[in-house]
């Protein structure tokens, strides 16, 4: 019975196996697809996670601006010591009132296509962010906006309200120019007139860049006048952190971000550099759901404060790779004061803390029951698992979930938007170019919802915008004040995100700017 | 024979229908609001009317069934919805990346199949002696092993402490690592079931006849055991191929290889719901498509299959 | 009726004796009663508090002090893994048990009753069948949320279709037995006949299941806690810990040695256990004895 078919037999094998063949061949062919390119032209940088996108109108997060940075072009520039220079702006005025800004436009600033970045370019930028459709969620930290004209090669920024932190936003990521041409109806291609052109994106694994031949450099701290020397620049999503350092330590990529325990085995070894962001203008700090009993009470949110060991974070948490801080602003922004803000804000003091909650009733019998959440980053779970140790010791029974950011922040909200049931206490962090971010967090209705609905305070926001010099210090102290009095934010560490890079030691050039944005520009193999 | 093609496709074409229905429903178990994760990218600062606006845009504002018959009118159009995350089209995303998994599994295959088919073919023709054994033992440690602790350990010797293989690239050389960590824990499963399926066969009755009419050991073999064997193979080879789309999912992460399992992972994580819903769907795909295929395959090898 | 009782029993005392005189049920069943005895002894058996947090002895290797050595954070590894094992035995009892529970249910009423209501359970359980239970799990961890609870209701409905089909497969077997059709006949209820004679044979080969499902959902826990989906901290369950330690394996190595022994451990000895116990049952092998 079987002996008939052991022909059939044969020849269904050996269809089968060619068939397989072919199809394993295709497959491997099909993901053998990258470019090859030649060796000392390129540029490799290894991140854990990928850009959400490249629209500088629409996304937020430090990871999208780091790939934006290299496409486009700011209005203004930032030196090291915060001083505002020139950008796409070759200059600029205000008005006596502070309500007119004038940008004078640069001539002859070039887009990658060919096409102009210019005055009307840099309103259609401007005008872009407040139009409703695109509901950008910085609309409200270009100012409070009447208009933008165009006059000439001047670009008029009419507001209804005095913004003194102006210049500082328009130095910084925040005021990336785009090109016009990148929105095609409804199709986006990015399209800049920064050092690198927009190649190719594969989502999740590479984001594939070229040198602009007719690049003119005008940031202060980038030496190279022209295009970037390096001819190609790959950014590469590699999120498993032992794979990175593998990647990095084969060759196969030039940059990677290191794993925290590695970056001080990198940095001591002769072979290898490591690089850190002075510039991060980065701040990470613990919010309370202060609508929700007992954090009501200034006491019980304090008690949070003095609950928590700053130190041990960034020590251990963070490897010592970041600092501990005390000011909601983030260091070297102005308004930033550690010695005046650690009077205002808390320290660690556990028996503080146990006092404070006993008297609302709290003990070891009956601890404060919170929720907790964070993001999954390095150091940042890491430091909540401490912290969570710490809150035990001070009869805080803390609920603890590592999440994505998008995860927990819709806790978060509706936390915040609940007077009654189970607190939340959450770790976040907030960077830029000026202590006016302090507005996006904490005016109404604030980020994670966390809005402070307190009239005075919300005056206080306002005003810091109207004053400039010593007098806009003082308010931006008692904005500080405010918050870290009344226990709504405790601020704990900088910088916290994706600010470190490593590479081999033969790379030459390379370094950051404001806030923890990568530079390439100089970057020269030896 | 054409009937039985017939009903087996009209039954795969049922069970995807039922698994785009499935999924479409799936997001309604979220015990949260799905409009909240989509605007809690931007810091959670939105107001009420965007809130309201978004739900209407992503139709959560109407009835659960209509909403999912509008799933199911996407899917079948070709549309399945955009990542709440990156706003690109949930379909394309998952495709570009297809042929990275696929490729893993079918290498993974052949590891596991190269080494676990020989194993147990040989184990259950040497069954209860001490070879048996051995391999038995070899194999259930095989299976004990969780997939991604195999991998880490592989990953940190071979590639970080010696080197030699490169790792989250795009070719052929970064896939050696991921395969083979596939592949071995596979191999186990299918060195057991093989053994299974082949001391079935061994003891069959028309092999004892065989041997008792005097033929020769190998033809005994080769012409009453190869076929039923290949049978079992085929089974074999279509569980395990779903099982190692499974694998992926965590191996993918491991070695940073940039497929579906990866992907599928970040969405999860993100709770961007369009994606995870769409990464279900082609999984259940590509499960559904491989099981008609070795239906159809045992079709051809034995039509008797065909009359039931 | 009663012949038939006793012919039960006495084939089941046969099974029970060969069972325990099989090496692989033995070995098997010495791992397990060792785990379940470190997870019911854990605070006896561990020098410290697993949470507790120790920063200035962090990362130590292996010493008398810690035998496994510490993690990140100053934790003892050992005092971990062994109240890890609370947690495995906690995971693997509530996925087991949701599977069992809703499998047989299933599995009887679809071979108890038949009709539409068998074609719509049997086919639908077919349908997840054929997918991989960590898919399933993964889908499902996906909308519910990730926490462990969320992974053992998970892990434990992806696990249905295996007691599913085991079940209806024995009760399709019973109901043809002419025992059956004649208590029908004498008017036993629905329960008597479920109860006394479905039950205890589904048992034996359900028992198999059981084993192996026990490992299967420990390997799905400790996969998706791995993937940050399943236990948060500071709970010490091994796919967690390892996780956590990754970054540092590379100078610290113990800590993806002992965690990742331990689920070895674990589910080699459910899967050995499960081995014994199918060749038991299994008729063609009590042919061949040799």
């Amino acid at each position: 019975m079987w002996d008939v078919t052991n022909q059939r037999f044969a020849r269904t094998i050996a269809q089968t196996g060619i068939a397989v063949g072919i199809a394993v061949g295709i497959a491997v062919g099909t993901v053998w697809s990258g470019v090859v390119m030649a060796a000392g032209d390129t540029i490799t940088y290894a991140r854990p996670q990928d850009s959400e996108g490249l629209d500088a109108h629409k996304v937020t997060t430090t990871i999208s601006f780091q790939v934006m940075q290299q496409i486009y072009s700011t209005l203004l520039t930032l030196d090291d010591k915060g001083k505002v220079h020139p950008g796409v702006a070759e200059s600029y005025s205000v008005s006596d009132d502070g309500l007119t800004y004038r940008f004078t436009i640069r001539d002859g600033v070039m887009c990658h296509d060919g096409t102009k970045m210019d005055a009307a370019a840099v309103k259609w930028n401007l005008d872009r962010v407040q139009s409703p459709d695109i509901a950008s969620p910085f609309a409200s930290s270009y100012g409070n906006v009447a208009g933008t004209t165009v006059e000439g090669r001047d670009v008029v920024y009419q507001l209804n309200e005095p913004f003194s932190p102006l210049p500082n936003i328009f130095g910084g990521v925040l005021a990336i120019m785009m090109c016009p041409s990148s929105v095609q109806g409804d199709d986006f291609t990015p399209v800049g007139s920064g050092p690198y052109k927009f190649v190719s994106w594969e989502r999740n694994n590479k984001i594939v860049l070229e040198a602009f031949d007719e690049y003119v450099n005008v940031h202060p701290l980038v030496k190279n006048p022209g295009a970037p020397y390096v001819k190609n620049l790959i950014i590469k999503v590699i999120p498993e952190g032992v794979a990175r350092m593998a990647a990095l330590k084969t060759g196969e990529v030039d940059f990677a971000e290191p794993s925290l325990p590695d970056a001080a085995d990198l940095d001591a070894d002769p072979n290898y550099k490591v690089y850190t962001a002075p510039l991060s203008g980065q701040q990470g700090y613990t919010g309370v759901t202060y609508r929700i009993p007992p954090f009501d009470d200034v006491r019980a949110r304090r008690a949070v404060g003095y609950a928590i060991d700053r130190n041990a974070c960034a020590d251990y948490g963070f490897q010592g790779l970041s600092k501990a801080t005390h000011c909601p602003i983030a260091p070297g922004l102005p308004g930033e004061d550690q010695e005046l803000c650690k009077q205002w804000g808390t320290s660690y003091d556990p028996d503080k803390a146990r006092s404070l909650l006993a008297e609302l009733g709290y003990g070891p019998d009956n601890p404060l029951k919170v929720a907790f959440e964070t993001a999954q980053l390095q150091g940042w779970d890491e430091c909540a698992t401490i912290m969570q140790q710490q809150f035990k010791e001070s009869y805080i029974d803390a609920d603890l979930r590592i999440n994505e950011w998008a995860a927990w922040t819709e806790a978060a909200v509706e936390a915040n938007s609940r007077t009654s049931g189970l607190p939340m206490i959450w770790n976040v962090g907030m960077s830029g170019t000026d202590g006016d971010y302090l507005v996006f967090l904490w005016g109404m209705p604030g980020a994670q919802g966390a809005g402070i609905d307190v009239p005075e305070f919300q005056q206080m926001l306002v005003d810091q915008r109207a004053l400039t010099g010593e007098a806009r210090i003082a308010k931006l102290h008692e904005v500080q004040k405010f918050l870290l009095e009344g226990g709504y934010e405790i601020p704990l560490f900088s910088p916290g995100w994706f600010w470190l890079s490593a590479s081999k030691a033969n790379v030459e050039g390379f370094f950051q700017v404001q806030v923890a944005m990568p530079v390439f520009n100089d970057v020269t193999f030896n | 024979m054409t009937n039985y093609i017939i009903r087996r496709l009209v039954i795969a074409f049922i069970t995807l229908m039922l698994s785009v229905i499935g999924v479409g429903l799936l997001i309604h178990i979220v015990p949260g609001d799905p409009v909240m994760v989509m605007l809690g990218k931007n810091g959670g600062s939105a107001t009420p009317e965007q809130i309201e606006n978004m739900r209407r845009v992503l139709g959560l504002d109407k009835p659960v069934w209509l909403q999912t018959l509008n799933y199911v009118k996407g899917v079948l159009s070709g549309d399945m919805g955009q990542s709440m995350f990156t706003d690109q089209p949930v379909g394309k995303t998952l495709f570009n990346v297809l042929p990275a998994t696929l490729a893993l599994a079918f290498s993974a295959m052949v590891v596991a199949v190269g080494v676990g088919l020989p194993l147990g073919f040989f184990a259950a023709y040497k069954h209860n002696t001490w070879v048996d054994n051995i391999l038995m033992l070899v194999a259930v440690l095989g299976v004990s092993i969780p997939q991604f602790w195999l991998g880490l350990i592989l990953l940190l010797f071979f590639s970080l402490t010696l080197g030699w293989l490169p790792v989250a690239g795009d070719d052929y050389r970064s896939l050696i690592l991921p395969a083979i960590t596939l592949g071995v824990t596979f191999s186990a499963i299918v060195a057991r079931m093989t053994r299974s399926a082949m001391i079935e066969v061994f003891s069959e009755d028309f092999i004892r006849t065989a041997r008792a009419k005097g033929l020769t050991e190998t033809i005994v073999l080769r012409r009453h055991a190869l076929k039923p064997s290949l049978i079992a193979v085929i089974t074999i080879v279509g569980v395990v191929f779903g099982y190692l789309m499974g694998g992926a999912v965590v191996v993918e992460n491991v070695f940073s290889w940039n497929g579906i399992g990866r992907l599928a992972l970040e969405a999860v994580l993100r709770r961007d719901y369009p994606m995870i819903q769409g990464f279900i769907l082609i999984f259940a795909s590509v499960i559904v498509i491989v099981s008609i295929v070795m239906d159809l395959t045992y079709a051809w090898l034995d039509p008797r299959i065909t009359y039931d | 009726m009663t012949g038939v009782n006793l012919v039960n029993h006495m084939e089941e005392r046969n099974n029970l004796n060969r069972a325990l005189r099989n090496r692989n049920v033995q070995m098997g069943g010495i791992i397990i009663m060792i785990l379940i005895a470190v997870a019911i002894f854990a605070p006896l058996l561990a020098p410290y508090d697993p949470a507790k947090i120790a920063l200035g002895k962090r990362l130590s290797a292996p010493s008398v002090a810690f035998l496994f050595g510490t993690d990140e954070f100053g934790r003892d590894i050992f005092s971990r893994v062994v109240f890890g094992a609370r947690l495995t035995l906690y995971v693997g009892i509530v996925a087991v048990g949701i599977g069992f529970i809703s499998g047989v249910a299933i599995g009887i009423s679809a071979g108890y009753f038949g009709g539409w209501l068998r074609s719509l359970l049997m086919r639908s359980v077919d349908y997840l069948y054929t997918f991989p239970d960590i898919l399933i799990a993964l889908g499902l961890v996906a909308f519910l949320g990730p926490s462990l609870t969320n992974v053992m209701i998970a892990v434990g409905f992806s696990v249905i279709p295996y007691y599913a089909r085991v079940t209806y497969s024995v009760v399709l077997v019973e109901r043809n037995k002419p025992y059956f059709e004649a208590s029908e006949i004498v008017g036993a209820s629905h329960w008597r006949l479920i109860l006394r004679h479905l039950l205890p044979n589904i048992v034996p080969p359900l028992i198999v299941v059981v084993s192996l499902g026990f490992s299967a959902a420990v390997l799905s826990a400790a996969a998706l806690s791995f993937l940050g989906l399943g236990a948060q901290p500071p709970d010490a369950e091994w796919g967690r810990m390892l996780a956590d330690g990754r970054n540092y394996i590379t100078r610290s190595p113990w800590i993806l040695i002992f965690p990742g022994l331990a689920i070895v451990i674990t589910v080699l000895g459910f899967n050995i256990l499960g081995d014994g116990i199918r060749d038991v049952l299994d008729p063609r092998q009590r042919k061949e004895g040799q």
